[in-house]
């Protein structure tokens, strides 16, 4: 075992070891405490609990005086006091405004007199106040019920009051509205359950810093078992840590494992190693699936995360949960967890895959038929699993993926969308590392075969289990996944690379909408379904759980009782006639319980519905009651008395009994009545509660929109504002919520009179494309429900793609993140060389990218800017409006008239009076203390203090956020008297639903300009770069030594000139190169020819001296020699002359060589070169007579054309040329031309020769003047190339020109005399 | 944690066969009954026994419509951080197109006991779950009544 290796091994088992025993420990500590506990135990957990209870009032108490002596601190506050105004100050009040205030807390300055004279915050009632020196604490009660820790810090003149809600409750709880308890912030510390009772009295009692009773901590049921089970928690979350911590650690061990038996088998590489490197991935891989399973069973992270009440968002599987999985999709947050460990696995196998291609290459492959079976098998069970874990993270979810209002990503959304991009991204890898090993395994099928198959596999997932479109692009981007890494390791890392993850992301974030597009629609469909059986049969759970609500309350109202009992007593005296006038006031007191319990549930907030509620004495006398318009109904099977009767008529009498019956003259409606007994200590019946709910029908004018702030939660999709309900009969519409057609057109009978009882299409409403359900009620189709809401439009659509991009986008910041460690390690980074085409990429992205998140950022607070501006101008709009209908009965009430303002306009209005809120169309909101009962203190500063028509302020209910505008009314001297104020409440949803469009408008043309850029980045990058490229490539061929083409020149910038200069360079590199090669050529031919001219010539001299004396001495025989010796004498003679021809030939061959090798020894004079002209062509007339092949045409320049140059030497240049250019004439019939002329060309003197022979061929006319080089069938081919060389010597040059067949011209130029001696000669 | 016993899930799995494959229960106590032996037990596929389509779960005020998994889950989450003691309805309200009732939900922890809704819908003869609502009573009232 190699040593780092036997480390690492140490290293995972002894963390294994740790973990285990602390884990175990952990385990025993938590049984020994079980057991060890005893009942004294309890008493000190109890006292424990209410010394935490008190320390914490007492740091709230700290906390709120330190926020008054700030307050205090302020210069517009102090110089308010300081005046000793009463009236309220605007300096002081923006202060205030200005300052960071805590939720739930408002602060007031009160003058000397007790004036408050600044504010910020909700108003508290005040009790009696303290002395205005005394430093005090309280609790105090508003009628809301919401009690609040009152601190007052006397300061100067004046005291500030600091005042902290502690405990509210509110009326209906849904997803802004919840019950507040300062409390549950401290329940997680506690060791037994307990409950503040702030501002009452009990023990033990929680004191503030002066002694006062704040309240009493009430402990729960503390018991030995309750404690236990708070102790099993307590160690169970740390075992869970320890348990989780030994997984991962098992887990990382396994990694390191399977590193190590890759990298095993790429250095042994033998069908065994690999086999062995694959059983390791397999075991990662179930180590992976142990670390996820185990993880949720030990219910971890959500363990530690859990709430008060609720689990955290991130885990809350009512936003989110499948059995898919086997619940690996159990809420959001284990959505993401589970993606992230298929990803993980997927990254291994595409690991394996890659270096298994690159090793087999050397050792052979695998079966091709694992292969070929594996990319069938694995790519459709991927794309399979893909598509289901989609699909189910739809259907299995209330995910508002769709909806346009509120924030764009919250963290639950957020989480389960970059889990489906990392589960999509998973099917990406895993396909390509099956294509990979498939590749490697296929043998001569090369790619061809495992792209084929994934994609005829992609093709029949899609159309027999996925969806077509989306799952062909899975399976094309695995397989491009695959081209890209194959077979090159260089690129392995790319996938986590800045790049890699931003065209992940934004590639698989529209194939992730192609799949949800489809289950989208169906739960739509459901929701419409589940909507219609709601809404049916004049069902309508709204007003079910409204009743519910009212006996709830009735029951668990303390005060319901002593005042039934007076009103009892007074009602029998009043039939007495004795006290008439108390029984007038015990029915007051009676309708105020009746009014509260039907205005504090849902009945008071549903338009749609009127309200009757009787409070009923056993002898049938009505104490008291609550009645609205149009509630009223006749003594039917739904009166009191017969409502009674069906309840005495049941065997066991429920809680409550409702009863519904249709109404005869209203087809279509339903009323509902209930009714209960008011029961007493000794479950005697006190009363009898009767309620009678009658729908409104659609005759009836609709108030203002129900706000969704105030809707319960639930309530089958009956709270969703976007679905708007209708129902007809016989084709006319009987009741309604939100506009809907008044009758059905015949069609919908027509699909309804078969067998369905629903159907479904399309509509268009309003100019809105709609998606509206029918659903038959009962057997015939007379009475038709219908359901409608927006139908799913490009916009919706480019909203959930944005929500998907930048999910994946964040998953990809994740993933490059883990991959800089993961490159880091891999000794990826720093990068030791960086392509110029990348670095000029990467910036072009950075720069769009930045220019897309400011244009985003910009954009997105314009259209924030925008939209709260129209909404203003829609407010001043309407306040306006609102005051002219406001001032037409001014005689009315003020409620009254507020009412007939929200009736004509259709919006909440409220009056107020100086700061107080005087009145409201909306009075539950303000009588729960939902609508706080005073002006902000901004708001008030700029309608009466600095006299503006308008003002407006941003509110909250819960955390649901809304606009109020306000609007000063003056009185009759033009001072601002009252002031009428209309929120957003209703129309919020739409409001930010709009503004949601603009953004969604804003940021998908965003993302179009990103995915522009990339593009464009790519081909800029490319042709920024490629002239760079070929530079390099030339400049590696110039060190090379190799010949290089010119690059061309395809812009006319600073490139291009870079490329001209690099051209030019190239080109003189080139011609200096030949010209050494040249001199390199000529210096070794030198070499070699003084040596052949001096090995040649020396044994020449006497073999020719041989030959002569064997002449000499050669006796020639006599005219009568025999016939023999005149034979041989003859024979002699031709030969021994032939010799020394051949002799005198070689030897003008060696001096040949040794002229051309000889050094210049020259001896330059000035001449006239058409004198040596005469002389060469004086000596060649001697071959060219024997030749008899041409003429010589003689043309000298009658003016002398001077020249310095070795004068023997230039005559055998010119010679030479003669020579071959007799030579070059071929033997024909014709006599051949040659021609010698003189002249001066550009002012230096010229020898031209001319022939008219059979001329150079274009294939040797680099060579004529190379050394060896002849055409000729005697000689070596030496005569040119000396030529050249004594016309350089004497400076100047030698050129020809040449036509094939039509004969060759040289010429011979050489600098003038004058220029050579540097005057004229 | 609270442990169910197994004879708990066996008998739950039992109902559940009974309840898909027989005839439809047509007693609303007997539904009842079942929400609030599944309730005690911790066991929501007991309670969701008499559920067939979807099922509308509110706790502590946030919740939804949710079909078979997603309501299983949403109750396993909750039976795990409000392990059940004991739980008990009172008398029932009723209709003849429904039936609801309320009761308490103690806790393992000794907490206060939450509140329980149970909505059962009369779909033909069978009694159809249709609502479970869970809140805790807040220490003050709205409405300061």
């Amino acid at each position: 075992m190699p040593r780092s290796l036997s480390r690492h091994v140490v290293i995972v088992l002894g963390g294994v070891v740790v973990l285990a025993v602390l884990l175990g420990v952990t385990v025993a500590v938590e049984a020994w405490r079980v057991r060890a506990l005893e009942t004294e135990d309890v008493a000190a957990a109890r006292a424990r609990t209410v010394a935490m209870v008190q320390q914490n009032v007492r740091r709230v108490v700290a906390e709120m005086e330190r926020q008054a002596r700030t307050v205090a601190a302020l210069p517009e506050v102090a110089a308010a006091l300081a005046s000793g105004s009463t009236e309220s100050d605007l300096p002081a009040l923006e202060a205030l405004d200005r300052l960071r205030r805590p939720p739930r807390t408002s602060v007031e300055v009160v003058s000397s007199t007790g004036d408050i004279v600044a504010w910020s915050g909700p108003a508290f009632p005040r009790l009696t106040a303290p002395p205005i020196d005394t430093l005090s604490t309280r609790v105090v009660a508003d009628d809301a019920g919401r009690r609040a820790l009152v601190v007052w810090v006397p300061v100067g003149a004046g005291a500030v009051r600091v005042v902290r809600v502690v405990q509210a409750a509110v009326p209906v709880r849904n997803r802004y509205l919840q019950d507040y308890d300062l409390a549950d912030d401290w329940r997680p510390g506690a060791s037994v359950p307990f409950s503040v009772r702030f501002g009452q009295t009990g023990v033990p009692a929680v004191t503030g810093p002066d002694g006062t009773a704040l309240g009493w901590v009430q402990i729960g049921e503390a018991d030995l078992r309750s404690l236990a089970m708070r102790q099993r928690a307590t160690t169970r979350a740390l075992s869970s840590w320890w348990a989780t911590l030994l997984m991962l650690w098992v887990l990382f061990g396994l990694g390191d494992a399977l590193q190590s038996s890759l990298s095993r088998a790429e250095r042994r590489p033998r069908r065994r190693t690999w086999l062995q490197a694959l059983a390791m991935l397999g075991v990662f891989v179930g180590g992976l699936a142990g670390l996820r399973y185990g993880m949720l069973w030990l219910d971890v992270p959500v363990r530690w995360l859990d709430g008060a009440r609720r689990p955290a968002a991130l885990f809350d599987p009512a936003l989110l949960a499948s059995d898919f999985g086997a619940g690996a999709l159990r809420s959001p947050g284990d959505l993401l967890l589970s993606a992230v460990a298929v990803l993980a696995a997927a990254a291994a196998a595409l690991v394996f895959a890659l270096r298994f291609a690159a090793s087999v290459r050397r050792t052979g492959r695998l079966r091709p038929v694992m292969g070929i079976a594996g990319s069938v098998a694995v790519p459709w069970a991927l794309l399979v699993g893909a598509a289901r874990w989609v699909e189910h993270a739809v259907l299995d979810a209330t995910m508002p993926y769709t909806d346009q209002a509120g924030a764009l990503l919250t963290g639950p959304m957020l989480a389960t969308l970059a889990g489906l991009v990392g589960v999509l991204a998973a099917c990406v890898v895993g396909i390509a590392a099956t294509v990979s090993a498939a590749r490697s395994s296929g043998g001569r099928l090369g790619w061809a075969g495992p792209v084929t198959v994934v994609l005829a596999v992609a093709v029949w997932v899609g159309v027999l289990w996925a969806p077509l479109l989306p799952t062909l692009a899975l399976a094309a981007l695995g397989c491009a996944l695959a081209v890209v890494l194959h077979g090159r390791p260089e690129r392995r890392a790319w996938p986590l690379t800045f790049r890699g993850v931003l065209v992940g992301a934004l590639a698989l974030a529209p194939v992730l909408y192609g799949f949800m597009a489809q289950p989208l629609r169906q739960r739509t469909e459901l929701l419409l379904e589940d909507a219609a059986f709601a809404f049916s049969d004049n069902r309508d759970d709204r007003v079910t759980a409204a009743i519910d609500q009212v006996f709830d309350e009735a029951r668990a109202d303390d005060a319901l009782g002593p005042v039934l009992l007076d009103a009892l007593a007074l009602a029998d005296s009043a039939r007495r006639a004795e006290t008439p006038l108390a029984a007038d006031s015990s029915r007051r007191a009676v309708d105020a319980l009746a009014s509260g319990l039907v205005q504090n549930s849902l009945l008071g907030s549903l338009a749609d519905v009127a309200t009757e509620l009787r409070i009923v004495s056993p002898a049938g006398d009505t104490l008291g009651g609550y009645v609205e318009r149009d509630a009223l109904g006749q003594n039917d099977g739904l009166g009191y008395n017969a409502s009674l009767t069906r309840y005495l008529e049941r065997d066991e009498q429920p809680r409550f009994l409702r009863l519904t019956v249709r109404d005869a003259e209203r087809r279509g409606l339903r009323r509902t009545a209930a009714i209960g007994p008011v029961l007493d200590d000794e479950a005697e019946t006190v009363a009898w509660i009767y309620l009678r709910v009658t729908p409104r029908t659609s005759r009836f004018p609709t108030e203002t929109p129900f706000p969704r702030v105030l809707a319960p939660t639930g309530l089958f999709g009956l709270d969703d504002e976007a679905l708007g309900y209708a129902e007809y009969d016989d084709g006319i519409l009987v009741r309604q919520r939100g506009p809907a057609p008044l009758r059905l057109d015949s069609t919908i009978y027509a699909a309804l009179s078969g067998r369905a009882e629903g159907y479904r299409r399309p509509e268009v409403i309003d100019g809105r494309p709609t998606l509206v359900y029918y659903e038959r009620q009962g057997d015939d189709a007379r009475d038709v429900v219908s359901v409608r809401t927006p139908a799913g439009d490009r916009l919706d659509g480019l909203f959930v793609l944005l929500r998907l991009c930048l999910a994946g986008l964040a998953l990809g910041a994740a993933v490059f993140g883990l991959g800089l460690i993961v490159r880091y390690r891999a000794g990826l980074l720093p990068v030791r060389r960086t392509r110029f085409r990348d670095k000029v990429l990467n910036r072009f992205l950075v720069i769009g990218l930045a220019s897309v998140a400011l244009t985003g950022v910009v954009g997105q607070r314009v259209i924030v800017e925008q939209n709260r501006e129209a909404v203003r101008d829609g407010l001043r709009q309407r306040l306006s409006r609102a005051a002219a209908v406001y001032a037409l009965e001014p005689g009315a009430s003020e409620s009254a008239r507020l009412d007939a303002v929200s009736a004509a306009l259709g919006v909440d209005v409220h009056l107020y009076r100086g700061a107080r809120l005087e009145a409201s169309s909306r009075r539950q909101l303000v009588r729960q203390r939902l609508i706080e009962p005073r002006l902000p203190g901004p708001v008030y500063g700029s309608l009466y203090l600095d006299d503006q028509p308008y003002a407006f302020s941003e509110d909250e209910i819960g955390t649901f956020s809304y606009t109020t505008g306000y609007l000063a009314l003056p009185d009759s001297l033009g001072r601002p008297a009252e002031a009428l104020a209309i929120p957003t409440l209703s129309e919020q949803a739409g409001i930010e639903a709009g503004r949601s469009r603009y953004v969604a408008y804003l940021f998908g043309g965003l993302l179009a300009l990103l995915a522009a850029i990339l593009v464009i980045a790519v081909v800029l990058a490319g042709q920024l770069t490629r002239p760079f490229g070929r530079l390099r490539e030339g400049l590696q061929a110039v060190g090379a030594g190799e010949a290089e083409e010119p690059i061309p020149v395809e812009t006319h910038d600073e490139v291009g000139e870079l490329v001209e200069t690099f051209n030019a360079m190239q080109a003189a590199l080139a011609e200096s190169r030949r010209q050494l090669a040249e001199q390199e050529r000529e210096l070794a031919w030198s070499t070699m020819a003084r040596q052949v001219a001096h090995e040649i010539k020396n044994p020449l001299m006497p073999m020719k001296l041989s030959v002569q004396h064997l002449q000499r001495t050669f006796h020639q025989p006599g005219d009568e020699a025999p016939p023999e010796d005149l034979r041989f004498a003859g024979q002699f003679e031709r030969t021994t002359g032939m010799l020394i021809d051949q002799i005198e030939t070689l030897d003008r061959i060696a001096s040949d060589f040794s002229r051309f090798a000889r050094m210049p020894m020259r001896a330059p004079e000035t001449f006239d070169l058409s004198e040596v002209a005469r002389e060469a062509a004086a000596l060649f007339e001697g071959p060219l007579a024997e030749s008899g092949r041409a003429t010589l045409d003689l043309d000298l320049d009658p003016e002398p054309l001077a020249v310095v140059a070795d004068r023997e030497e230039l005559r055998r240049v010119l010679v030479n040329l003669l020579t071959n250019a007799l030579q070059a004439i071929p033997e024909r019939e014709a006599s051949g031309r040659i021609g010698l002329r003189t002249r001066r060309v550009d002012g230096q003197p010229e020898a031209r020769v001319t022939d008219d022979g059979t001329g150079i061929p274009a294939e040797i006319q680099e060579q004529v003047f190379q050394p060896s080089f002849s055409t000729k069938t005697s000689g070596m081919g030496l005569g040119l190339a000396i030529s050249k060389r004594a016309v350089e010597a004497a400076g100047g040059t030698i050129t020809f020109e040449t036509a094939d067949g039509e004969g060759t011209t040289f010429a011979v130029r050489l600098p003038p005399a004058e220029q050579v001696n540097g005057a004229p000669s | 944690m609270h442990i169910r016993p197994l004879a708990s899930r066996v008998a739950a799995l039992a109902l559940l066969a009974l309840t898909l494959g027989a005839h439809p229960q047509s007693d609303p106590d007997a539904a009842l009954a079942r929400v609030e032996r599944g309730l005690e037990g911790g066991d929501a596929d007991l309670v969701l026994t008499d559920m067939t389509g979807r099922v509308e779960i509110v706790l502590f005020g946030q919740g939804g419509v949710f079909g078979r998994p997603q309501a299983t889950m949403v109750l396993r989450d909750f039976f795990r951080r409000h392990p059940p003691r004991e739980v008990s309805f009172y008398e029932p309200s009723s209709s003849d197109e429904g039936q609801t009732a309320t009761g308490r939900y103690s806790t393992s922890s000794g907490g206060t006991p939450l509140s329980v809704r149970v909505l059962h819908r009369a779909d033909g003869d069978r009694w159809e779950l249709a609502s479970i609502r869970i809140d805790q009573r807040s220490t003050v009232r709205a409405g300061g009544r």
